[in-house]
């Protein structure tokens, strides 16, 4: 905002924010400090917060002695490959649900939302035989092509939103200069869109990042196998090796956190760095 | 324009709907069928809806999701805008406390669920440990498995989880928004409060339709943390429909009753997804 | 801004160029899907095996616990599974009464695999109308884990355990008290909570010990007989109103109990003997051994078979490979070493580390468990018997009444 707070205020901000703070990171805190304890220490009564014999031997088993770090590579490629193809389908099908009036669109896009009503139990094995049919069982073209359904009907419904919350007067002073419908969606809308764009490749990223169900059916081999499956790998027919579940799921958290971190510079608005409107 | 050209917005859509429409259509169709068949593949007619739907389970199920969607969208909705609203504001440490907020979203669904359920629990969970040191509880809660107590828990589980993508779409929403709405507001002697109310709120209604209604639909369809954390338990109070399709398809594998729960849930999630968007276009236009 | 136009160009490239690996069996190439904690063994067994008969290659996928049933389900429905699976013996005839597997015994028939020497209960667990689908590998039965310390200061003989109901409950009793640094200790921890079999395994032998059960031989259903009332009765009293389970229980399941035993907040509980290398490794101070599972004065003790099979689905690629490793697998020194528990054939027991003093009680057990019922329904039998288990747990309904409205709804399915 353009202008300081009074002192009252900002008070109450900080108060919320830390509270928030706090519950947010509460529990991760927890995951981090039990990926520090010794077996032997995990499960304690009374459970207490600071290990009493840190170790690091549950991140070395991690980083060295698992599979994760192959998976965090398949991770990465999976999730980049499905965030790129549902962006690019959305923005298209965003920007045409939001700038075009054409016959049935509030109903096709209400379809878009079809994907996600159907229970997921229900569709893994139809959604099997359609993969084998195709040859993508094993293949990361299979889950980015499966992930569709988690990451695409949000990014359009959230796009369709943002775009029309832009001025429509700029596009159309473009269309009088001549300039084509493709111009204006990548040279006007999408950069004044790119909060929103952001706060949806973050989503799609997330969620793609943490499926397990889809991975657990459709990726069978190690090449493919993604990082919530390695978390499953930690655990045997009745025992789990808490301390690498916790110390792994600290290193598929964080990177995302340094990721957001980076990419939130994008979140300052686009129009005030046009100073376009009127 | 010319006459004959198809409408530029629905070739800009097509993409979309057809990726969509490859991986749902045929699914769709496929639950159908066996909804309709026995065990062995024979023609079932009615028979597994009649079963399933008249199972006291369902109606208990059908409630229980209820209470859980209602609840846990309603504080998600409120505590995400709240956060949204308030990581717009300029403050020391924004970035950090942006990023920092984002990590309950960004934890696995299942580490998440299990943390929980370990920080809940009555013997070794930090929580009991922590509000009975405090002198807050004189004796430990069995929050997980007293009747009272279980869906509260789950729901707020579910709402640390959520929150997070809800304030960042709104922290999107709020940067569209036009300042010169707020310098003339300051030039009326608005408070800040005034702005939220007068501005923020109704500039983000678009986007808190949205996604409320997106919240709703993954709230009917989302498993992990109750799966997780109780299984549905203790007898059945933390059952929510998507989980008893998940067991009667894949734990007791009885397959055409899944799926005629199933084609049932979407028939009724589509009509409630229907006249939301119908009833939200409506107040849009207004 | 055209870099935002790079970016997605290059992203779109990315997704484009991604890697395809289609997977596909060659002749002569058996799928074997193998769960994770068998790996140091299976791949042992699968270099002595392609050894011998070079002509055929194992492919090995190694599954995991979590969602095991759902990814073999999956994979059987969707008309392209593996070959070999390892199967828990509980969703055996629930797979093959969907018509998913392939006869064990008409695919083995030209082998010379020895059925008799197979224990009958394990086969039960194969065994749908007549035929045989499974392949029993490892058979196991419960017991109850004691920490003898805790004996000992309640003024109890680790030596001299409880063997009658009677005697369990004062002992129960007596081991509910207050710990050595102060907290609670709880006698006998049962299970309420978790995933649904943890606690049909546990109680339901109680029942039966009774005489009762859910079903009885002709396939009546008895679950609310007052013999089955009875047992359960037995079971849930210890944390009703004996107290001697702890608050958790109705979120514990069989692993927790063991966090709980290793914790030193229970003195007994009840498992396989897979927890004693888990305790040993987690608390080695903890001094326990196992005990057979009390019965009631003048009746038989009993449990309920736990293990696991190997199947072949109906659609495998290459049944005739299988079979042929499948028989391999059953040579009694090869099941030997690969099952994690006891071996489902007698010969096989005969190895030192069946043996092992400390598993004595298991060993004891085994003649006494009993398999599940083979009907198909089964476990959707056990988890309504299960949610209203929780009823009385919870306190909301006496066993009798919560019996009778699982009699009627396990009903609703017999018909």
């Amino acid at each position: 905002m353009m202008k300081q707070h009074s002192p009252l205020i900002m008070t109450m901000i900080y108060v919320s924010v830390g509270l928030l703070m706090i519950v947010s990171i509460g529990p991760f805190l927890w995951m981090l400090s039990s990926s520090f304890k010794q077996l032997t220490e995990l499960y304690t009564i009374p459970p207490h917060w600071i290990p009493d014999m840190p170790t690091l031997e549950n991140y070395r088993k991690v980083l060295f002695d698992s599979n994760i770090p192959r998976y965090f590579l398949n991770s990465t490629l999976i999730s980049f490959g499905s965030t790129a193809l549902s962006l690019l389908l959305a923005v298209f099908a965003a920007n045409g649900f939001a700038r075009f009036k054409f016959k049935g669109r509030s109903s096709m896009q209400a379809a878009v939302l079809g994907a996600q009503l159907l229970p997921s139990a229900a569709i893994i094995v139809p959604l099997f035989i359609i993969l084998r049919s195709m040859n993508l069982i094993n293949t990361y073209l299979g889950l980015i092509l499966v992930y569709m359904i988690v990451t695409l009907p949000l990014s359009v419904w959230m796009l369709v939103g943002y775009f029309r919350s832009i001025p429509v007067e700029l596009e159309e002073a473009a269309i009088i200069d001549g300039a084509t419908r493709l111009e204006i969606l990548f040279k006007i809308t999408l950069p004044l869109a790119t909060p929103g764009i952001v706060a949806v490749v973050i989503y799609s990223f997330v969620s793609t990042w943490n499926e397990f169900i889809f991975a657990l059916s459709f990726a069978l081999d190690k090449n493919v196998k993604t990082l919530p499956i390695g978390l499953s790998e930690f655990t045997t027919e009745f025992t789990t090796d808490w301390g690498a579940v916790m110390a792994a799921s600290v290193v598929m958290t964080l990177p995302i956190a340094f990721l957001f971190l980076a990419m939130q510079r994008m979140f300052v608005g686009g129009l005030m760095a046009g100073a376009t409107k009127g | 324009m010319k006459k004959l050209r198809i409408n530029p917005g629905v070739a800009f859509a097509l993409p979309a709907l057809v990726v969509l429409a490859l991986l749902i259509v045929y699914p769709l169709i496929y639950t159908i069928i066996m909804s309709f068949q026995t065990r062995t593949g024979g023609w079932a007619g009615l028979a597994n809806y009649e079963r399933i739907l008249s199972a006291r389970v369902t109606t208990v199920a059908l409630k229980n999701t209820f209470t859980y969607v209602f609840w846990s969208v309603f504080f998600q909705i409120a505590i995400g805008t709240f956060a949204g609203i308030l990581l717009d504001q300029k403050f020391i440490g924004r970035g950090v406390a942006r990023s920092i907020l984002l990590i309950p979203w960004v934890i696995p669904g299942i580490v998440a669920a299990t943390t929980w359920a370990w920080m809940f629990h009555s013997e070794f969970g930090i929580i009991n440990y922590t509000l009975v040191q405090f002198g807050v509880l004189d004796k430990p809660v069995t929050w997980l498995s007293n009747l009272n107590t279980v869906m509260p828990a789950l729901i707020a589980i579910n709402v640390w989880k959520m929150f997070p993508f809800v304030a960042i779409m709104v922290l999107a929403g709020l940067q569209s928004i036009d300042k010169t709405l707020y310098e003339a507001a300051r030039v009326d002697g608005a408070s800040f409060f005034d702005e939220v109310r007068f501005i923020m709120i109704p500039q983000l209604k678009s986007v808190l339709l949205a996604v409320t209604l997106l919240l709703i639909i993954w709230g009917l369809n989302g498993i992990t943390i109750i799966y997780a954390i109780t299984q549905g338990g203790p007898a059945n109070r933390s059952l929510i429909t998507p989980i008893q399709i998940f067991q009667t398809a894949f734990e007791t594998f009885r397959l055409n009753d899944a799926a005629a729960l199933s084609v049932a849930f979407f028939l009724f999630v589509s009509v409630l997804a229907g006249v939301y968007i119908y009833i939200s276009q409506r107040s849009e236009i207004e | 801004m055209k870099p935002t136009n790079r970016k997605l160009a290059a992203i779109t490239a990315l997704a484009l160029g991604s890697i395809c690996l289609p997977f596909g069996a060659s002749a002569g190439e058996v799928t074997w899907w193998a769960p994770n904690w068998e790996q140091p063994r299976v791949d042992e067994i699968i270099k002595n095996f392609e050894a011998e008969y070079p002509d055929i290659k194992v492919k090995l996928d190694v599954t995991v616990a979590q969602g095991l049933q759902n990814r073999i389900l999956i994979a059987l429905q969707s008309g392209n599974p593996p070959d070999i699976i390892d199967s828990q013996n509980g969703w055996n005839i629930p797979f093959a009464s969907q018509g998913l597997l392939a006869p064990i015994d008409e695919l083995m028939a030209n082998t010379d695999i020895d059925w008799k020497d197979f224990l009958e209960s394990g086969l039960t667990t194969a065994r749908y109308e007549g035929t045989v689908y499974g392949l029993p590998y490892r058979i196991e039965s419960h017991a109850i884990i004691i920490n003898r310390g805790m004996f000992r200061a309640a003024g109890l003989d680790p030596d001299r355990p409880p063997k009658t109901w009677a005697e369990f409950i004062e002992a129960a009793k007596a081991l509910t008290t207050t710990g050595a640094e102060g907290n609670p200790q709880y006698g006998f921890a049962i299970t309420g909570g978790g995933e649904f079999g943890n606690t049909v395994y546990r109680s339901l032998p109680f029942l039966r010990m009774m005489g009762g059960g859910i079903l009885n031989d002709k396939g009546e259903v008895i679950v609310n007989t007052p013999e089955s009332v009875a047992g359960l009765t037995f079971y849930t009293d210890f944390y009703t109103s004996l107290k001697a389970s702890p608050p958790s229980t109705l979120e514990n399941d069989g692993i927790a109990n063991r966090q709980l035993f290793t914790a030193g907040a229970v003195a007994m509980y009840q498992s396989g003997q897979y927890d004693l290398a888990t305790i040993h490794k987690e608390n080695p101070a903890l001094e326990v051994s196992s005990i057979m599972i009390p019965h009631p004065e003048g009746k038989q003790t009993t449990a309920l078979l736990g293990g696991w099979n190997w199947i072949v689905p109906k659609d495998a690629p290459n049944k005739e490979d299988a079979a042929t490793l499948l028989a391999y697998l059953a040579r009694p020194d090869v099941m030997g070493v690969y099952t994690d528990t006891f071996p489902a054939r007698e010969s096989a027991m005969s190895q030192p580390r069946f043996a092992d003093p400390e598993l004595a009680a298991y060993r004891e057990m085994l003649p006494y468990a009993r398999a599940p019922w083979p009907v198909a329904d089964w476990t959707q039998m056990t988890q309504i018997y299960f949610t209203y288990v929780q009823e009385v747990l919870t306190g909301s309904m006496q066993p009798q009444e919560a019996m009778d409205y699982a009699a009627e709804e396990i009903k609703a399915l017999v018909q």
